[in-house]
């Protein structure tokens, strides 16, 4: 079902989400934006094509307790803080961010292993995304199978045809929120503005990075100099992978006494020495070196063989935000270009 | 406004939580070590029901919780076949084993498990077996052991060839238990300690020149190897030597750990999650991958 909402009747719509749910949308955190719980519509930032933080960090916290625990008489007992009482909207998510979510949808909701505190927060909440219509130079979705208006995943899609958004519903979800009465028929008009918008996007977005041949090209690299090279300028930072709306490691720790405290998980960074060193001092991965061939690794390798994707949506967040300048696009092409 | 998003497809069937541990009580703590820094935890759950659904193969693991401090994974040392408590024994090494080895029995612990994918009993069926264990990597070997000599399991398996060394005799792991091997006619053990020792009559020398002086037939046989890596890198050309194929060769790899359940991304070697997809492994599968373990 495709339908469209004039932008003045937004306002009015987002007001009537926000009476029973929580609506997560861009808003001004300080001097940046990022996906928040907005109270009002005048909160949401409009203009905002790549948010600093993803909105991993709505399903996925940087900092989330698991359980509580409390010694008491006979042993020690637990509550568990998986369950999501609370209807979610995320408002405005944009395609990428999307694909990353279901990337990590495939790791955490295995039939072996379902991470309930994900799923739960998942299936609690409903996803309205928008099409980018003005990609940005560091935007590469199109490299990685993505596109600024692709829809996989979402129940409900915008697409900002000027003065109205184009609204198609994907998921029951999405239909069910289409039948309320801000929502318009679509004119053909309507929807041929939609499908000039898309194309003048696709135009925009810089030649994709030919990604063919990079698994295969992986698997044999595992020892070569180029490594070498990019570790002489990655300081390490983790800026890449935090920001990553794909990147799903954790690390778990204890915070409390033997007594009383809680279980917390928080993200972690393979960036790091720490990550994985062990108590006898051994360290697996010893240098940057191993470090970003890890992160490339798992990004256009390991995840096509176990996840059948690549780990990368082309957000162009670690572009953006890398602080010397290294580029995963440019990173790509050479390690391409290695014999 | 009439519509609604108070949707009733939603709701999630109850989902198991994998992060939440069960209660278990420690019945009884042995020093294995003279140095005392290795120590046996004898754990049951308090919940005997909770016990009742523990299956697992020997190789497999679990995440002990020592609460406030965290979580970290140990082998289990006993084997399916025994009754009564789990053992693990514990290296004192960081904070949480640290926390553990100054634990008194009847304290609580939590447990997750069993976890990881265990030793390929079937694989190992009907095959000469030979089991060369270092220091203190000897938990699951003698979980495999145990299971190995069980009288019903014992004639499903050829012949077991035990090489097992430690710097010093008083560092040898479960020595009651090696005794008991000793004394056995279906096990061809070799203990070994890296320098002569006042009374120890067995093997003198690395395990990696045992295993040359020992020369166990490769035909029909399968090696499971356990201990430091530099042992392990001395071990391997041996048992290339002796016509051991990458194939034939099994180790259970260890690595830091949080989740247990591939999903905190820490243990991976290339492809492979140690915590999910090993922690045994042939040396077949990893072949060709980075060497990070």
């Amino acid at each position: 079902m495709t339908k469209k909402i004039a932008k003045q009747d937004v306002d009015q719509f987002l007001t009537w989400l926000l009476e029973d749910h929580v609506v997560y949308a861009p808003a001004r955190v300080a001097d940046y934006v990022s996906f928040r719980p907005i109270s009002s519509p005048d909160e949401v930032v409009w203009d905002c094509l790549v948010t600093r933080e993803p909105p991993k960090d709505i399903f996925f916290p940087q900092t989330e307790v698991l359980f509580e625990y409390e010694e008491t008489e006979d042993g020690v007992s637990l509550r568990s803080t998986e369950a999501v009482q609370q209807e979610r909207i995320v408002w405005g998510i944009r395609p990428c961010d999307v694909r990353a979510l279901l990337v990590q949808e495939a790791v955490f909701d295995t039939p072996d292993a379902r991470d309930v505190y994900f799923v739960n927060k998942r299936a609690k909440t409903t996803l309205i995304g928008i099409g980018c219509n003005e990609p940005l130079s560091t935007c590469f979705c199109t490299s990685v199978g993505g596109g600024p208006f692709h829809k996989e995943g979402l129940d409900l899609f915008l697409t900002d045809i000027g003065d109205a958004y184009l609204a198609e519903a994907l998921t029951e979800k999405g239909e069910r929120l289409l039948k309320g009465a801000y929502f318009k028929p679509a004119a053909k008009a309507d929807l041929k503005a939609a499908g000039e918008v898309e194309q003048a996007a696709l135009e925009r977005l810089p030649e994709a990075v030919d990604l063919a041949t990079i698994r295969q090209h992986l698997d044999e690299m595992i020892d070569h100099p180029f490594w070498d090279e990019v570790q002489a300028t990655c300081i390490g930072c983790g800026v890449c992978t935090f920001l990553c709306p794909v990147c799903h490691c954790f690390d778990i720790v204890d915070e409390g006494t033997a007594a009383c405290g809680q279980r917390v998980r928080n993200w972690d960074t393979c960036q790091y020495c720490i990550y994985s060193l062990e108590a006898s001092g051994h360290n697996p991965r010893p240098t940057q070196r191993e470090r970003v061939r890890q992160r490339l690794m798992h990004k256009f390798d390991y995840y096509m063989v176990n996840q059948g994707v690549i780990g990368c949506v082309g957000c162009g967040r670690c572009v953006q935000l890398c602080p010397v300048n290294l580029d995963i696009r440019q990173t790509l092409v050479q390690l391409e270009a290695c014999e | 406004m009439t519509s609604t998003v108070h949707a009733s497809n939603t709701s999630v069937d109850a989902v198991p939580n994998p992060y939440l541990p069960r209660m278990v009580r420690i019945e009884r703590i042995t020093v294995e070590t003279d140095d005392s820094l290795l120590k046996t935890f004898e754990l049951a759950f308090l919940d005997a029901e909770n016990g009742a659904d523990f299956d697992f193969v020997p190789g497999q693991f679990c995440e002990v919780s020592v609460f406030g401090k965290g979580e970290a994974p140990f082998g289990i040392a006993s084997a399916p076949t025994e009754p009564g408590p789990l053992k693990f024994t514990v290296n004192k090494t960081g904070v949480l084993t640290s926390a553990l080895h100054s634990m008194k029995a009847g304290d609580v612990l939590g447990l997750r498990g069993p976890l990881g994918n265990g030793y390929p009993l079937e694989l190992f069926e009907g095959h000469d077996l030979v089991i060369i264990g270092g220091g203190f990597a000897f938990t699951t070997l003698r979980s495999l052991t145990m299971y190995l000599l069980e009288p019903h399991n014992r004639k499903r398996f050829k012949d077991i060839t035990i090489i097992y060394g430690a710097r010093r005799p008083g560092l040898l792991l479960y020595r009651g238990d090696l005794a008991a091997w000793e004394g056995r006619d279906d096990v061809d053990m070799h203990l070994t300690i890296d320098v002569e020792a006042p009374g120890w009559t067995k093997h003198v020398g690395f395990v990696p020149d045992v295993v040359e002086r020992v020369a166990p037939s490769s035909k029909n046989a399968y090696a499971v190897i356990c201990g430091p890596p530099i042992m392990i890198r001395f071990t391997m050309p041996k048992l290339t030597a002796l016509g051991f194929s990458p194939e034939r060769i099994y180790s259970s790899l260890e690595r830091r750990m949080k989740c247990g359940i591939g999903k905190c991304g820490r243990c991976n070697i290339g492809p492979y999650y140690v915590c999910k997809d090993g922690p045994v492994f042939s040396y077949a599968q990893l072949e060709g991958l980075p060497q990070e373990y």
